[in-house]
């Protein structure tokens, strides 16, 4: 629908009394004409590619869901065998390899003040930020979608600030909240 | 119980795999003077244990067939017990990975400095000359263990 479209569809008024605002009920055509402007404006941003939808990662981590930007994520991977490293802290279970490539695995749930997974079989999400690759345990993957990122909104004032600043903002699906995460901040934790 | 190398080549590395603790590691065989049986009567104050030095803390570490290694480091020798020696093996240089970038800055801190990706394993490489210099740095003799792992 162009605007030509949008204003021949709108009644028109020609008793000019109707336009005081204090005797109609209904908005003014100036107002709807906007609104119907600015409507299409962003559906229009949108099909153009001025917003384009990020790829988000989203899995559970002790009950609760939590993301990370899809092109941090190379793959999601069975929990196998993790070869422990003498000398490396709790939430470093070790190392794996990942067809003859040996990449570390970092359980991040300390960070996130989050408690032990009484999930068996965890998962490993191979992740890339920077320069930096590390597997990082998962309980399970639960989807893997595209959305805009108008749809992110900041991160809770009320979290801990030591968790928050490892946020990169919440957003909604199917009616529960997700943090997506930020995974260059997490990995300069781990190596502080 | 000790193989012979399947290959030699002056870009690889031959190297010593052994166990401690189930974490499977391996050494330069340069870095050895010789290998002994282990003997409980027999222990020193420089016999330092591989677990002790390298920080096993609370987990279970049982020795199946300890032996000891002795390493030359400033004109003394030092004794390191270690478990199950396993094989020699020659390594190609560029099989050898550096530790992942997370794992670099706690690993080196024990002097282990890079892996191998075997037959589905991970061999932790370890330099027993920089680990004995970390630990002599720790205080003296603070490793040479009184009390013993269990041994089996």
């Amino acid at each position: 629908m162009n605007f030509a479209e949008v204003a021949c569809r709108l009644p028109l008024t020609h008793e000019y009394r109707e336009i005081d605002m204090s005797v109609t009920e209904e908005p003014l055509k100036s107002d709807q004409i906007l609104s119907e402007i600015k409507r299409l404006r962003e559906q229009a941003k949108i099909m153009d590619g001025e917003e384009t939808g990020v790829k988000l990662v989203i899995f559970s981590l002790s009950g609760d869901y939590y993301a990370f930007y899809g092109h941090e994520v190379r793959e999601i991977l069975p929990g196998g065998d993790i070869a422990w490293v003498p000398g490396a802290p709790a939430f470093m279970p070790g190392l794996i390899n990942v067809r003859g490539d040996i990449e570390s695995v970092v359980d991040i749930r300390g960070f996130l003040g989050l408690p032990e997974s009484a999930v068996p079989n965890r998962m490993i999400a191979l992740a890339s930020c920077g320069s930096v690759n590390s597997g990082v345990l998962i309980d399970e993957m639960v989807d893997l979608l595209e959305i805009l990122p108008s749809l992110i909104k900041p991160p809770l004032a009320t979290l801990d600030g030591n968790v928050r600043e490892l946020i990169a903002g919440e957003l909604e699906y199917k009616g529960r909240n997700v943090t997506l995460l930020d995974l260059g901040k997490i990995f300069l934790k781990i190596t502080l | 119980m000790m193989g012979t190398a399947s290959h030699s080549s002056n870009s690889s590395l031959r190297l010593l795999v052994f166990t401690v603790g189930g974490v499977k590691l391996a050494a330069d065989a340069e870095q050895i003077c010789s290998m002994l049986a282990y003997d409980q009567d027999d222990d020193c104050d420089i016999t330092y244990w591989l677990h002790e030095m390298l920080s096993f803390g609370n987990r279970e570490v049982v020795f199946r067939s300890p032996e000891i290694l002795t390493v030359s480091l400033q004109e003394t020798i030092y004794r390191i017990v270690i478990d199950q020696p396993e094989d020699i093996i020659y390594i190609a240089m560029n099989r050898i990975q550096p530790l992942p970038a997370l794992v670099e800055p706690f690993s080196q801190k024990k002097g282990l400095w890079g892996a191998v990706a075997l037959d589905e394993q991970i061999i932790l490489l370890i330099d027993f000359l920089k680990l004995i210099s970390i630990t002599r740095n720790t205080g003296p003799n603070r490793f040479c263990m009184r009390e013993k792992p269990s041994l089996q």
